[in-house]
């Protein structure tokens, strides 16, 4: 039955409506930011409430486009604004939210500027929604290329990217891949006469040379946010060097449009035209794969490293996107809620850690044996995130990697040892953390995180094993 | 028989004239803010009669007005009151004399309007020729001692002076080769022999005087130096409210008088279209002067304006025009934004002067963010609706090539619009900004409030825009 509420509407608006409060509230030395924080915080877990409700109204089926809301935008042409959900939806926008909600725990003392990255953050998460909940071509483009600008923002002001010019060439190259998407969805509207549905895009038929060009500009759109090879270094640089916790977080959560691009827009039967696109994307994602996770053995950079596992985890749940059958997206949709709060949470330690380290002038080498209640959470992450039964990721990245063995033996050797790899990468870096090695001096000004710190990142670490027994466990049967 | 009822706006907008030259004569205390009252309901008074008298037509072979001139007007006379509004920041804080711009302006204001009426070349013709006269004396006012600025203004006399004469020959040429200057003797002359090229030629040097004056490429070379010389109040205005008033001229002159042989036009149409969008894209990029990067910005619409014209779409004339309603609305907040980036009473208009402007000034930074995206088309801004349908009507007819010049140009018109936010919000503050005035700040609120309300529900407004275009 529809509810009575416009659900996702509501889930879109709701974030602008936390700026305006944002705007309103007082933040001056006094307050140091924990105004707009708490706003900000409100804001989320409001929102975070609204989407859990709208769970209770939906049948937990991938592609059952539900809560169907529609707007008339446009008389000339005519353009109406549909959104809609189906459950993967749903649970990316949970994990994006509580991802978010560790990111903001992760800026809580950060005074400057506060006031002006929450607004970004909550603009962000506004787009984000909306691009989640778009049904129709239109709607999913706006929020597409409308997200960049609160990104560019964010990087720019407050990343600490010591190099703009390469900011520049990444937000261009973004932008590039979003006119691609704008004309193509412009040449299937002007083609139908009508604004259409992401899920019967593949049955327009257009010219040959039409088809292609349109595929090939959508291909390029998506892939232009995924770092693949060769276009990998400029999202790289941006990625893996943000400084600041939620800005990784929300700099990192942009691939996962590309992937979602992908899972909602490419047909399950290929036109003939496309079949190469395919075969191209597999190679080259399956290099970069590799690639990226030999870059990570040998970097010493724990940022890059997890940016690392992050590239090579979205490129792993892309080529389970591309494989013939449906029945895996599901699985791809938990992987990807616990591989969200993982790397959240792994990224707040870290830049937890590094403080300390500026502080002290410690160095890495051992530095979690004198903050015990740091370590544990962040060995139970770093865990969790190769893949260990700690989280929802274990069982369904067993299912992609069966599916992926069962279509492309090649291929999913060349991602397992990727993941293998990139893996070896984390766990390596928490051995040289944790081993026991005297440091010299410094250890008595270490501190570790505080109680109420840690009951926080338990809280997480809770959430994440609830999800390994139930990825659906918030949802009432 | 004649209907002088007609005449009213513009007899109102004249007598407001007369009154502001009686004031400055025999008015010894006159205030900036004296010529800007007289000024603001001379206005108001000749658009409610145009509003009301929309359907009254003096001659209908020489001057006639309808729902579509009604509404270029209604938009013209618009931005101007707008425009005149902020003026006045200006004047009041230099304490300057506001007599010459206010009155200036006016006095085109009734150009615009008498050539958007016109259908007789010689009326249409003669009143854009008063009106590039009255513009180069507006370009004067409060004109510092700048050597340099001063020669661009001198170098614009002589620049306008030979394509108004363009114009006027061209005119008279057309006149005497159809027997007459209504537009409907044009029009009689061009179907009867579409391929006359004595004709032709005569309607090109109007065209092409109609093209300077819209600053299309490869026309445009005096734009950047003249409005950046000229004060802020001046170049505010020649930069957004004349380009609805000439663009809406050349449609009139292209649709009543040279329809046969427009497709005659359009090869050399879509040069200057594509022109336009690249080299203001590209001269965007290599600006550090604000306001010249604006101007490049100006060029860049005004080509995707002149390609979607040059589609000759069904809808062609309806998209044209509200790509430019709604860039213009950007550029108008553009300027007022200029208004609000001042230190020690100085404008600045260097890019380096802003430089971590966000700081001091977030809500003037935000509204020049706001303003840029929307130029930009960028979503979910109201300049996205504008590139939409600009879009739409380019693929309906099929000018990808247009579109590969557009799309490029969007990408090169953010990377200038990329370094404008890198100054404002990434880089050091290196002064300390002014005051800045709660006028201002209403404007800009009320012009981000359009723009969001156009956003969320345009449909009413391109619904009725599209009815008096008549589609």
């Amino acid at each position: 039955m529809q509810p009575i509420i416009p659900y996702l509407l509501f889930i879109v608006l709701l974030p602008l409506v936390g700026i305006v409060f944002l705007l309103l509230a007082k933040d001056d030395e006094k307050t140091a930011g924990e105004n707009v924080l708490k706003v900000a915080a409100l804001t989320v877990i409001a929102n975070l409430a609204l989407i859990v409700r709208a769970f209770m109204h939906i049948s937990l089926e991938y592609g059952k486009i539900q809560l169907v809301e529609k707007y008339q935008w446009l008389e000339n042409p005519k353009i109406a604004l549909v959104f809609g959900v189906d459950c993967f939806a749903l649970l990316l926008m949970v994990g994006i939210h509580l991802a978010i909600l560790i990111g903001l725990w992760g800026v809580r003392n950060e005074a400057e500027g506060q006031k002006s990255r929450m607004i970004f953050t909550l603009l962000f998460l506004s787009f984000m929604c909306g691009f989640l909940t778009a049904v129709d071509i239109f709607s999913f483009f706006i929020f597409f290329e409308a997200m960049l600008l609160p990104l560019y923002m964010m990087v720019g002001m407050f990343g600490e990217v010591r190099r703009q010019g390469t900011l520049f060439r990444f937000t261009l190259y973004n932008l590039l891949g979003a006119l691609l998407l704008f004309v193509a969805i412009v040449v299937i509207f002007n083609h139908q006469g009508t604004n259409i549905f992401l899920n019967k895009i593949s049955g327009v038929k257009l010219g040959q040379l039409s088809e292609f060009m349109v595929w090939c500009s959508i291909f390029a759109a998506f892939v232009s946010r995924i770092p693949i090879w060769p276009f990998h270094y400029w999202i790289s640089s941006i990625s893996a060097r943000v400084k600041n916790p939620l800005v990784f977080i929300i700099a990192n959560i942009l691939p996962l449009t590309g992937v979602y691009g992908f899972m909602r827009f490419w047909p399950k039967t290929m036109p003939d035209v496309m079949i190469f696109l395919v075969v191209i994307l597999e190679v080259i994602s399956v290099l970069t794969m590799l690639f990226i996770a030999f870059i990570a053995i040998i970097n010493k950079d724990i940022q890059y490293k997890i940016f690392s596992f992050m590239t090579v985890y979205y490129i792993f749940y892309l080529l389970g996107v591309f494989l013939p059958t449906d029945q895996i997206l599901l699985n791809v949709g938990f992987s990807i809620f616990a591989f969200l709060l993982i790397f959240a949470a792994l990224d707040v330690m870290l830049s937890f850690m590094n403080r300390q380290q500026e502080n002290t002038g410690i160095s890495t080498e051992g530095c979690l044996q004198y903050m015990p209640r740091l370590s544990m959470v962040f060995t139970f992450m770093v865990l969790a995130g190769i893949g260990m039964p700690l989280s929802s990721m274990f069982v369904n990245n067993f299912v992609i990697i069966a599916e992926l063995l069962n279509y492309n033996l090649v291929t999913s050797f060349v991602a397992l040892a990727a993941l293998i790899l990139v893996s070896t990468a984390l766990l390596s870096d928490l051995y040289r953390r944790k081993k026991d090695d005297n440091l010299a001096n410094g250890k008595e000004m270490i501190k570790d995180i505080s109680t109420g710190e840690a009951a926080f990142m338990w809280g997480v670490s809770v959430i994440l094993v609830l999800s390994f027994v139930n990825p659906l466990w918030f949802v009432r049967g | 028989m004649l209907n002088f009822m007609a005449l009213i706006p513009e007899t109102l907008l004249s007598a407001t004239l007369v009154l502001m030259l009686l004031t400055f004569w025999l008015r010894d205390k006159n205030t900036p803010k004296t010529f800007y009252t007289i000024a603001k309901w001379g206005v108001l008074a000749a658009l409610i009669a145009e509003v009301v008298l929309y359907n009254q037509s003096l001659l209908r072979e020489n001057y006639i007005n309808n729902s579509q001139i009604m509404l270029f007007k209604v938009i013209v006379y618009l931005l101007l009151l707008g425009n005149m509004h902020i003026s006045l920041k200006w004047f009041l804080s230099e304490d300057k004399s506001s007599f010459r711009f206010y009155f200036t302006v006016l006095l085109l204001q009734l150009c615009w309007v008498a050539a958007l009426s016109a259908v007789n070349l010689l009326v249409f013709v003669a009143v854009l020729m008063v009106g590039l006269a009255a513009a180069y004396w507006l370009l004067g006012t409060h004109i510092q001692d700048d050597e340099e600025e001063l020669n661009e203004i001198r170098r614009f006399r002589w620049v306008a002076l030979l394509y108004g004469g363009i114009g006027i020959i061209g005119a008279w040429w057309l006149g005497a080769l159809s027997g007459g200057f209504q537009f409907a003797d044009i029009r009689a002359l061009v179907t009867e022999n579409p391929q006359n090229v004595e004709a032709f030629a005569a309607a090109a040097m109007v065209m092409v005087s109609l093209l300077f004056m819209l600053g299309v490429a490869p026309f445009h070379f005096w734009m950047a130096g003249v409005l950046s010389a000229a004060i802020l109040p001046v170049s505010g205005y020649l930069s957004v409210v004349p380009l609805f008033a000439i663009y809406a001229c050349l449609i009139n002159l292209m649709t009543e008088a040279l329809e046969p042989m427009f497709a005659l036009f359009i090869p050399v149409l879509k040069v200057f279209a594509v022109i336009s969008i690249l080299i203001g894209a590209i001269g965007a990029n290599n600006e550090n002067n604000l306001r010249k990067l604006f101007v490049f910005s100006r060029l860049f619409v005004i080509g995707i304006v002149l390609a979607v014209l040059v589609g000759l779409s069904e809808t062609a004339e309806f998209s044209g025009f509200v790509f430019l309603l709604v860039s213009m609305l950007a550029m108008a907040g553009i300027y007022t934004v200029f208004y609000g980036f001042k230190s020690k009473g100085e404008y600045l208009s260097n890019m380096q002067d802003v430089a971590g402007i966000a700081e001091s000034k977030p809500y003037i930074a935000a509204a020049m963010l706001m303003f840029m995206t929307s130029l930009l088309g960028f979503p979910p801004l109201l300049g996205f609706v504008g590139m939409l349908i600009v879009l739409d009507d380019l693929v309906s007819v099929h000018q990808y090539g247009i579109i590969l010049a557009v799309m490029l140009g969007i990408l090169m018109m953010a990377s200038a619009y990329l370094r404008v936010i890198k100054v404002m919000y990434f880089d050091e503050k290196q002064r300390s900004f002014d005051r800045v005035d709660r006028g201002i700040y209403m404007i800009l609120l009320t012009d981000v409030v359009i723009i969001v309300a156009l956003l969320v529900s345009p449909k009413e407004l391109l619904g009725a825009i599209a009815a008096m275009l008549r589609l």
